[in-house]
């Protein structure tokens, strides 16, 4: 009976210690942004904006504040329109200046399951893209070039300016 | 690397217990005494402790074996398992039933009257079961709209998989026609019917899946009466 005893605590040993750990690593891409280029409006080549403050509209958080041409931005996981505030030319800790715009995108989810470590990501599709008119745009047009967000390496969205 | 690792373990712990009771069966068999052939009917303990330590686990097996030859049993469980599975990113609960059709090889040499066993087995499971999906976090390292929490209840019905387990245990009479037992069950999945855009984690009767092998364990307590019905003298 001895022995039956050693196997019966070997085998509960063993079973408690097979539990793996899931852990979703860094390598996997996650939800991708939506990626927005800067084009200058003639020669159709990427241009950057002076001073760009982006800020989502009804976030108290201030996303980029940087000279580029290229941007991804997060889109809303629960809505389906997300908008962000486009400020060119803004000098830190002077509200209201330079020239606002804001851009408003339609775009729908597509919860798309991974693992069991990492949950789902969200593929969107863009449906439209909107930019105010208020007589002074620094944003000439606009332009869907890929509307299925699946990863961050190529434009979703030009702007002309 | 891990999962390895520990599959070597259990195959050599499973092969090193099948080789000890070798040594020990140089016993003599001059006593010819009768032993008794019959069905053993009881369930699987180890589910009911897992509903007290476990809040949103249920389950009950009923485990059954007839003593077909001197070392052979034909074996039958039959289960229900009910559970709720929460990690950081999925809320699931998956709700299924069990079929396991099989056979134990008792390898013990019992001494004089004595009816234990200790014994491998093989078994063919099947199971049907539903997934329904509570909510899940989409994977995101941004967190500027913090919006990653989606509730969506989803449902994922009559799905079905197969699988093949590989035993080794032992039953021990420990009053008249009491048995309690316990085993080691080394899985392996045969087949399995996806759910779309999700996956099967957990498989009623087989236990976890994991999503990058089809290897899985079990641990079964059982406790069984057996219900004598002929003799026959010991071979």
């Amino acid at each position: 009976m001895h022995k039956l005893k050693k196997i019966f605590l070997t085998t509960i040993v063993l079973i408690f210690a097979c539990e793996p750990d899931d852990i979703c690593l860094s390598s996997i891409e996650d939800t991708p942004r939506l990626i927005i280029g800067f084009y200058e409006i003639n020669t159709n080549k990427l241009k950057e904006v002076e001073n760009l403050k982006i800020q989502g509209i009804g976030n108290d958080q201030v996303y980029i504040h940087e000279t580029i041409d290229s941007i991804g931005i997060p889109l809303k996981n629960k809505e389906h329109l997300t908008s962000f505030n486009l400020t060119k030319d803004f000098i830190q800790d002077k509200p209201g200046s330079g020239n606002n715009d804001k851009i408003f995108i339609n775009h729908d989810s597509n919860f798309i399951y991974l693992s069991r470590a990492c949950g789902y990501i969200n593929n969107y599709e863009i449906n439209n893209v909107v930019i105010e008119n208020d007589n002074e745009n620094w944003i000439l047009n606009s332009q869907i070039s890929s509307s299925k967000i699946k990863d961050e390496k190529s434009i979703h969205i030009k702007i002309y300016h | 690397m891990k999962k390895v690792f520990i599959l070597k373990y259990i195959i050599s712990f499973f092969t090193a217990i099948i080789v000890f009771p070798l040594f020990s069966q140089q016993e003599n068999d001059s006593t010819k005494t009768k032993s008794i052939y019959g069905l053993k009917i009881g369930m699987d303990l180890s589910k009911q402790i897992r509903m007290l330590t476990e809040p949103d686990y249920k389950g009950l097996v009923l485990m059954v074996d007839y003593r077909l030859m001197d070392k052979l049993f034909v074996a039958f469980e039959l289960g229900t398992e009910d559970k709720l599975i929460e990690n950081e990113v999925l809320n699931f609960k998956t709700k299924g039933s069990f079929i396991k059709i099989g056979a134990n090889y008792n390898v013990y040499k019992n001494l004089e009257d004595l009816e234990n066993e200790i014994y491998v087995g093989l078994r063919l499971g099947t199971s049907n079961f539903d997934h329904k999906l509570n909510s899940f976090k989409v994977y995101n390292t941004n967190q500027y709209w913090n919006q990653n929490e989606i509730v969506n209840y989803e449902e994922f019905q009559n799905l079905n998989s197969t699988w093949f387990e590989l035993i080794f245990g032992f039953k021990a009479e420990v009053i008249n026609n009491t048995y309690m037992g316990i085993s080691l069950r080394l899985k392996r999945l045969l087949d399995q019917n996806e759910p779309p855009n999700f996956s099967n984690l957990y498989i009623p009767g087989f236990n976890k899946v994991l999503e990058n092998n089809n290897i899985g364990v079990g641990l079964t307590y059982s406790l069984q009466f057996r219900i004598p019905i002929y003799k026959k003298k010991k071979i």
